[in-house]
């Protein structure tokens, strides 16, 4: 029933407040069955039953919104107050209080409707090109020596980044490139903070993120510009942008995709301990493998010993040990002996080395005695025949005074058994036997008696 | 761009690991196992060297006016302290 065309009620025949309410509701609800409305979100409520309750406004008016639980459950994000988004419904009049609402069926994000489709042409854009693809992924490196951080310096991301890795290894070194990460010209200068610490800062790894927020707030992780410097970016990127559910086109280009900045800082470094305990575990593995190819070693050389074929060559180098133990013994004894004999036959010659030197003189001096001697021969043989003469000269003189000539006197010459001359009865013994020399002959007699005389002098003195 | 002056961390732990490796096969002189061993043994040492000497260091980045890019330190905030 249309309202202009209703019987319009007069002072006399008022309408009740139900029945105008009625009427209303029946030509709101029959007039505006489903339609379209562009508002932004206030006074957003999530009742606990699931349904939500908010109103639209624009500069001018309102409209009260209800939207039931069984529809919220298909609504791909978060309304929150100041949201401008397209609902679409039918109108309600709630007859117990007499106010109208939009039921809303569906609602989308108004903004974000522009922003989903820039974001799929994108994404389809630079995954046609490659930049997704995971050969180009670089594998994050196990201990970065310097971590650039490209984010907020005042943000809780960098906050969060940095106690993490304090937690985890404290002995790290970071280089931090400021940058905003929302609004305008956000976009430029993560990109550029990404391409400075890559190509200047001598980065081992580098992390790109902010914290969590609204698809706008964190829209610039989405843009273009972030996407080709995290690519161009030679040091492996980790993006870490506070937002669990949906990834940014940073997180499909990045090497490694945190899901926030703490997880970025721990996918960084691993704790010390850790790095420790790898080192540890390959120490012990060396050890066990040398351990082990030493054993190997020692049991195909113990196997190879007792081989028959190494049993004979040993047998045999054990023969020649042997035989050889004993040419060197016996070449010592030769050695020894040699020496012994040569030492010897040194001294021998050393000794008779002297006794030559003796020797020689001794014949010199005996050449020389001899010709002396021969000398001699011949002055006494001189000196003799000399003599001789003047001996036969004095001989006759002295026949007249010989001995002889006084034994022919009758005198005899007494010697002793050892033939001296006997002088004194002290010359002979008792009972010796004495040779008597007399003028024409000798006697034997035996003394049988002595007497000495007080004063005898010497017959022939 | 490459940035190779000492072997990183990872190039020295990747080393070690070879070493392993080649220990475990059955092919190698003893000799060379040994100095592979030796050689393992120095780069573990140096590896945890590494370790114990990384000194914790927070610059950011500065430019100035004339686009001259330059480090000092960062400060880092109390509550960061927790």
């Amino acid at each position: 029933m249309d309202i202009a065309a209703a019987e319009q009620p007069t002072r006399e025949q008022p309408l009740s407040v139900s029945e105008l309410t009625v009427r209303v509701k029946s030509a709101l609800e029959r007039k505006f069955p489903y339609l379209w409305v562009v508002g932004e979100i206030s006074n957003f409520r999530r009742a606990s039953s699931g349904h939500w309750y908010f109103s639209l406004k624009d500069a001018q008016s309102q409209l009260r919104c209800n939207m039931w639980r069984s529809q919220t459950a298909r609504v791909g994000f978060q309304p929150r107050d100041g949201m401008e988004v397209l609902a679409a419904g039918a109108l309600n009049v709630y007859q117990p209080r007499g106010e109208y609402s939009l039921i809303v069926s569906h609602i989308e994000e108004r903004g974000l409707g522009r922003l989903k489709v820039e974001f799929e042409r994108l994404k389809a854009k630079l995954r046609e090109e490659g930049l997704f693809d995971a050969e180009h992924k670089r594998p994050l490196p196990l201990l970065p020596r310097k971590i650039g951080v490209v984010t907020s310096p005042t943000g809780a991301a960098l906050r969060d980044i940095l106690r993490v890795l304090r937690m985890r290894f404290a002995g790290v070194h970071v280089l931090i490139a400021p940058a905003r990460v929302q609004g305008e010209g956000a976009a430029a200068e993560i990109a550029r903070g990404v391409h400075l610490l890559d190509r200047y800062g001598q980065c081992d790894l580098i992390i790109a993120g902010r914290g969590g927020g609204s698809e706008e707030d964190l829209w610039a992780f989405n843009e273009e510009a972030v996407a080709r410097a995290i690519f161009a970016s030679q040091t492996p990127v980790i993006s870490a942008v506070g937002h669990e559910i949906d990834f940014t086109i940073a997180d499909f280009v990045a090497d490694a995709r945190a899901a926030t900045p703490s997880n970025a800082a721990e996918m960084a470094v691993r704790s010390r301990q850790e790095y420790r305990q790898t080192i540890r575990a390959l120490r012990h593995a060396m050890d066990r493998a040398l351990q082990r190819r030493i054993l190997t070693l020692r049991d195909r050389v113990g196997s190879s010993e007792r081989h028959p074929i190494f049993l004979r060559v040993r047998s045999r180098i054990n023969d020649c040990q042997r035989r050889m133990a004993e040419l060197e013994a016996a070449m010592a004894r030769r050695v020894t002996a040699l020496a012994r004999d040569r030492e010897t036959r040194l001294t021998r010659a050393s000794q008779r080395l002297r006794l030559d030197a003796l020797r020689a003189r001794v014949s010199l001096l005996a050449n020389r005695l001899e010709a002396a001697g021969r000398d001699l021969d011949r002055r006494a043989r001189e000196r003799l025949e000399d003599r001789a003469t003047r001996l036969a000269t004095l001989a006759g003189r002295l026949a007249d005074l010989s001995p002889l000539r006084i034994l022919g006197r009758g005198f005899a010459a007494v010697y002793s058994q050892k033939d001296k001359l006997v002088r004194s009865p002290r010359d002979v013994r008792i009972g010796e036997i004495i040779h008597v020399r007399l003028a024409e002959g000798r006697i034997r007699a035996r003394v049988i008696e002595e007497e000495r005389l007080a004063e005898q002098a010497g017959l022939f003195d | 761009m490459p940035r190779k002056k000492e072997p990183t961390f990872e190039e020295q732990l990747a080393q070690l690991e070879e070493i392993v490796q080649t220990l475990d096969g059955e092919d190698l002189p003893l000799e060379q196992a040994i100095s592979s061993y030796e050689q393992g043994v120095k780069l573990s040492v140096k590896l945890n060297k590494t370790l114990e000497e990384a000194q914790r260091k927070i610059e950011i980045l500065t430019e100035s006016a004339g686009s001259e890019l330059d480090t000092r330190p960062f400060e880092e905030s109390p509550g960061d302290e927790a």
